[in-house]
């Protein structure tokens, strides 16, 4: 039985998604028990128009738009597991670091901090993982799910979501399990995509836990021949999505069901000719994207990931 | 039934582990929430004193994955329990330096996984940013 997966529309007008995030992605989605945010950048929640500034300023109006798109979404600052904070040169860290530290309250979120080429002049560029609230949009579901790892089948009359270890049981006092929940490979049914297998690589396609499959990144692989391919960008973006469709979908799941993609490209100016074929991929109700540029391996143009519900 | 999803703080299992403590990192050594662990990006310190360990890029590796064990089984999980890493190395050409290091560590079946070459912290020349099953 699939899981819920819903996209969140930001519903607030002033910070309208159409012009200050022009982007076939999703602000935020909500996928299982987490909300997955895209990467933002600074704009104005007012206009939508772009803010260019110093990385304090820019990192300033990221978080406060971050704040009001949690909430938006049901979801919070508090509730925020994982950050990954984008900067144009690593020696801004402090900087960024100085504003940060002003929002998050405690005990702050789990956060990864790198340097990387970020598209339109930004300096800044935060992406999060937050728990999904118990108050929030889906509240007016009937939602249904299987427990993980007991295979009982739970209706859920409301929008809370059950323990893995079962809703009906009562919590033990003292000593609390954490839930362990289960994890396993996946294949994908053609084994010229099995990269990692062919290549002696130490990772495995993809792994499925819990409610959730991550995918390693994906690169452009001819699904016959298992070369690379060394096309343009449109096309080494549509055989990379192609194969990221027939992984998933060997997994049992769907490019509809992705809930967070991260795209690297090799040339920031490649963005424009990406969206473009990526827009065919999600045509409705995208997941949530963070995308910029990296020096990539072989030649590649792009590389993409994605964390999808099972 | 109400069950609250959890938000839970798991603190440096060592203490040159809390970079907030020594370099001012506003973060978490790691979060558990909805089964999962989120690491915050390890990187090559002293498990003891929080020195930094600069070295060649297969010696910082073999430090982050000390800690990044400590860390996981502080918290329950472990290194095989992994389920998604990002490894951020400062140069692609490494790649194969980083595969050699890497695999030692994760026999008991490897995680997805993604490369990324990027900048990284005072000029380390690896680092771990990993999401593992509590």
């Amino acid at each position: 039985m699939s899981l819920p997966r819903e996209v969140i529309a930001t519903p607030l007008s002033g910070i309208g998604a159409t012009r200050a995030f022009d982007q076939p992605a999703s602000v935020a989605v909500r996928g299982g028990a987490f909300v997955f945010v895209s990467g933002l950048t600074a704009f104005d929640p007012a206009t939508g128009a772009a803010i260019r500034g110093t990385t304090s300023r820019e990192t300033r109006q990221i978080l406060e738009n971050l704040k009001l798109i949690l909430e938006a979404a049901g979801s919070s600052l508090d509730r925020v597991v994982k950050v990954n904070v984008l900067l144009h040169s690593m020696l801004e860290a402090p900087n960024m670091n100085e504003i940060y530290a002003r929002f998050f309250p405690e005990p702050p979120p789990a956060r990864t901090v790198c340097g990387a080429r970020l598209p339109d002049g930004v300096k800044v560029m935060i992406e999060c993982t937050a728990l999904a609230s118990d108050d929030g949009p889906l509240a007016a579901c009937r939602t249904h799910r299987s427990d993980a790892l007991e295979g009982k089948e739970v209706t859920e009359g409301n929008h809370r979501f059950p323990s893995v270890r079962g809703a009906a049981r009562p919590e033990p006092s003292g000593e609390r399990r954490p839930p362990r929940l289960p994890r396993s490979p996946i294949e994908p049914v053609n084994p010229v995509l099995n990269v990692s297998r062919s290549a002696n690589l130490p990772h495995v396609p993809g792994i499925r836990v819990g409610d959730y499959i991550f995918l390693s990144g994906m690169g452009p692989i001819d699904p016959l021949t298992g070369e690379r391919e060394a096309g343009p960008i449109a096309e080494q973006v549509r055989t990379t999505l192609d194969n990221m469709k027939h992984m998933l979908e060997s997994a049992g799941s769907s490019l509809t069901r992705v809930v967070r993609v991260h795209v690297v490209l090799a040339d920031i100016a490649d963005i424009a000719e990406m969206d473009r074929v990526y827009r065919e991929f999600f045509p409705v109700d995208p997941p949530a994207r963070t995308a910029w540029s990296m020096q990539l391996r072989f030649g590649n143009r792009c590389e993409i990931e994605c964390v999808a519900l099972g | 039934m109400t069950v609250l999803i959890l938000r839970e703080l798991i603190t440096a299992p060592a203490p040159g582990l809390d970079l907030r403590r020594h370099y001012g990192h506003f973060q978490s050594p790691a979060i558990r929430a909805g089964g999962l662990i989120f690491c915050s990006g390890m990187i090559p310190v002293d498990p003891h004193t929080g020195e930094r360990l600069h070295g060649t890029l297969t010696s910082e590796a073999h430090v982050i994955f000390g800690n990044l064990k400590l860390l996981l089984e502080s918290a329950g999980s472990s290194l095989d329990r992994m389920v998604q890493v990002h490894a951020l190395i400062y140069d692609s050409i490494e790649y194969d330096v980083l595969n050699r290091v890497y695999r030692q560590y994760v026999a008991g079946g490897p995680p997805a996984r993604t490369v990324w070459s990027a900048q990284i912290e005072a000029g380390f020349k690896v680092q771990l940013d990993v999401i593992a099953a509590a």
